[in-house]
Formats: C-alpha cells, structure tokens, sequence
C-alpha cells in the first residue's frame, strides 16, 4: 500500500498540510487566549481602582460603616466572587463575606509573595504581578487583582485617624472576578476554530487528492492497464488524447508497439521468404 | 577449479556479505525515525509532567535569567520554525536526499519548552510544540522509511541477481 504512487504523493503533502495548519490554530488560540486573558485582567485592574477611588472619601473619614456598604454592594454584583480590604499588617478589615473580616492574610500565598518576596516588601508592583489566576474553594476559576492603597498627605495628616508618613502602603483591595465568561468564549472559539481547521484540511488534501486523481493517478491506472495486455486494444484509444504527457506517453509506447510488430511481421516475411527461397534452390 | 574460479566465487561471496550488510544497515536506518519520535515522545511527557517533578523558579532565579520573551514571539518563532523546517524536509523529499533524520530538532523543540516554561505560558502552548515536533519528524522519517525502503528493494534485487549467478555457476562447475 505504502508503495503505490499515490500513497507516496498524498501521504507527505497531508501530513505537512495538517502538521502546519494545527500547529498555527493551536498557536493562534494561545495567543488569543493570552489577549483576552490579558484584557480582561486590565478590565479587573480598572474596577479595583475604581473600588479604591469609590472608597476614598469613607477611609479619609474613616467611615467604617459607609465602606463596608460599598464593599457589600460592589460584592453582590453578578461575576464579583470575592471583594475584600485588607490592611498594612495583613488583616481583612472589609470583605462581602462577613466572615472573612478580622482574618489574617498568609503573606506566603499567590498574590501576596509578589511584594513580600524578599526581606522588605516591595511599595510598588507591576501590573502584571497584581493579576493572579486560581481556582476557589467552589471550583469556580478566578482572575484576582490587587490593588495597592497608597499613603497620600491627606491620609497622614487628617486629624481623625492618622498613619505614619513612612508606610508608603496603606493596605490592599483584592477582588476576584469569576472567569466563566471568559472560559465559555474560549471554548466557543476553540469548537470554531477547530471545525474552521476541519474544513480547510477536508478542502486542501481532498482537493490536492483530487487533482491528483484526476489528472495523474487515473490516466496512469489506464497506462499500467493498457501495456499489462500483450495485444493493443480499443483501451488505448481512450488515453490518445486529453491527459497530457501521460497521453504522449500512451501514443509513444502505441507507436512502438506497432514498429515493433512491423518489425516482427517484415522478419517472419523474410524467414518465409528465405525459406521459398531456399526449397526452390534445393528442387 | 581453476584459481581465477576460486578468487571469483570469493569475491561474490564478499559482495554478497556486503549487500547483506547493506540491507541490515538499511533497516536499522528506517526504523531510526521513529527512535526519534519516541525520543520526542518521552521528551514531552516530561515536560507535561515538569510541573509536578521539577520545584517552581524561585524569584531569585527568575531575576538571574532576566525577563524572559513574550509568549506572541516566542508563538512567532515557534511558527516560523515549523514552516522552514517542513518546507526543508518537503525539498528533501522532492530531492530523494538521504540526509538522516536529526535529533538536532529534539533540541530546538526542548528550548521552546523551555522558554515557554519561563515565560509562564507552557500550558497554553505545549500542545502547540507538541504538534510541530510531530510533524516535523513524521515527515522526516516518512521520507527516510520509503527511501530506505526503496534503496532495500533494490539491494535484494542485486542479491538475488548475484545468488543467481553464483548458483549457476556451481551447477557449471559440478
């Protein structure tokens, strides 16, 4: 089987074919994968800063109980899984869930280390270390941002409540958006993407496998037939014309099967010849 | 029977040694295409598995290494990669090279594993190498099986024309 033209034609031109055309699929969903993750992470960025804007006039005032509303309000919003207000020494002053507060962070876990890696915290975090992706005690994948609360002059100089010049960072507003938005979309592109491969694989090797067939692979078959028969048939006829070099191929072994039985009659003609020839010289 | 008899019947016999010595090595140069597969094969599963063998990048290492390309180029690279590296094979086979497959591959595609780990995005990607590394040396040893094969076909047809011979001169000879 592996040794009949065809095989030998198709096999390497399906196989690169295939080979390419998942290898660009897969990285394209990756990189659009890694697009949408990376926007929708920015659109969580935007939301804690907005949180943390929300917020700023009740932390001035320390208005414990204004905050806690905005943070209960802003949790209950479809897609918000946790919204939660820590401060400098790790302790959730604020959370949806009313049973977190009081708690004490593990400086240790995802989304904390980013700063607290080394010996001293770092005050500032780059974008893409604020952003975290897990999946919660529910099962429910994650896309968390924290958002840092920098000291401002009107924190450390407000005479109601007052925090050291030195703390550069107030304390930290960790909100976790649930991804099941997202993950339905990626695999709505992925089943598109996957029935788009499908078609171009089915068109492109079928269409080559058809061409080929056409053109190459049956013409040939006729040839084989034809000069497998020790006597010329009317088969020959049906490769005389319309199949290109393998028809000049099929009129050039017509024509040298016909000289060569030319040939073969001119010499029995000249042994019959000979022979008459010979039996007259003898009498 | 004459010396020059006997010093032809040796030389056949060395012919015939030296076929069969060609079709052995012919054989074992058709399978090494799929060595290499397997080598790739238990290459990935590794990498699949490094998560749960290999201890995470401590942030040290990480800044030792410095930062590491965005996942889009290496993806670029990955692309490119893969388009010359199956056009290259492609010429081969129009050109009935008999260049061996190369396990020089095995080592490009273990440093995009590599860069994809320390960019963090090799989860996303592994099935992406994975495919390429497939294809490429499918289609490597594809080329390397049928020409070896063809290269066996004609070596037995050489062997049974020189056994032939060989027994016909032994009949003439009794």
């Amino acid at each position: 089987m592996f040794q009949s033209i065809a095989t030998r034609s198709i096999i390497p031109v399906g196989l690169a074919v295939t080979g390419f055309v998942a290898i660009c699929c897969l990285s394209l969903y990756s990189i659009m994968k890694q697009d949408m993750i990376d926007e929708a992470a920015q659109s969580g960025r935007n939301i804690a800063n907005t949180v943390v804007l929300s917020t700023r006039y009740a932390m001035l005032h320390n208005d414990r109980q204004h905050l806690g509303n905005i943070i209960a309000n802003i949790g209950q919003q479809q897609g918000v899984e946790h919204l939660r207000v820590f401060n400098h020494e790790g302790l959730i002053s604020f959370s949806r869930n009313t049973s977190e507060t009081g708690q004490q962070i593990n400086k240790n876990t995802e989304g904390c280390s980013g700063c607290h890696s080394g010996l001293k915290p770092a005050a500032l975090l780059a974008a893409e270390k604020q952003t975290r992706r897990f999946k919660n005690e529910r099962g429910v994948e994650v896309l968390a941002m924290s958002q840092p609360i920098y000291n401002e002059p009107s924190c450390s100089t407000t005479a109601c409540h007052y925090h050291s010049q030195n703390n550069r960072v107030l304390g930290m507003l960790d909100i976790g958006l649930d991804q099941g938005p997202l993950q339905n979309s990626l695999a709505l592109m992925r089943y598109r993407m996957i029935i788009f491969t499908l078609m171009i694989l089915v068109l492109t090797v079928g269409g080559v496998a058809a061409l080929l067939n056409r053109s190459f692979f049956i013409p040939l078959k006729k040839l084989v037939d034809i000069t497998s028969v020790s006597v010329l048939s009317d088969a020959e006829k049906e490769l005389e014309s319309g199949f290109g070099e393998v028809s000049l191929l099929a009129q050039n072994y017509h024509s040298l099967v016909v000289r060569l039985n030319d040939a073969k009659e001119a010499l029995a003609r000249c042994h019959s010849c000979n022979k008459t020839k010979a039996d007259t010289e003898n009498t | 029977m004459t010396n020059q008899e006997t010093s032809r019947e040796l030389t056949q016999i060395d012919q015939r040694a030296a076929l069969l010595e060609s079709i052995r090595r012919l054989h074992a140069r058709s399978h090494r295409g799929m060595w290499t597969i397997a080598a790739f094969a238990f290459t990935s599963v590794l990498v699949m598995l490094g998560d749960r063998i290999l201890p995470p990048l401590t942030p040290e290492v990480k800044k030792m290494l410095g930062t590491p390309p965005t996942s889009n180029m290496i993806s670029a690279l990955l692309i490119v990669y893969a388009f010359s590296a199956i056009l290259l094979v492609l010429g081969r086979i129009t050109n009935a090279s008999p260049k061996t497959v190369s396990f020089s591959h095995i080592g490009y595609l273990v440093c995009f594993y590599a860069f994809y780990y320390l960019s963090g995005v090799l989860s996303e990607n592994f099935w992406a190498v994975l495919a390429t590394g497939m294809t490429i040396l499918c289609l490597e040893s594809y080329h390397i099986w049928t020409l070896s094969m063809a290269k066996i076909r004609e070596e037995e047809e050489t062997l049974a024309l020189l056994e032939r011979r060989m027994g016909l001169e032994r009949g003439h000879n009794r």
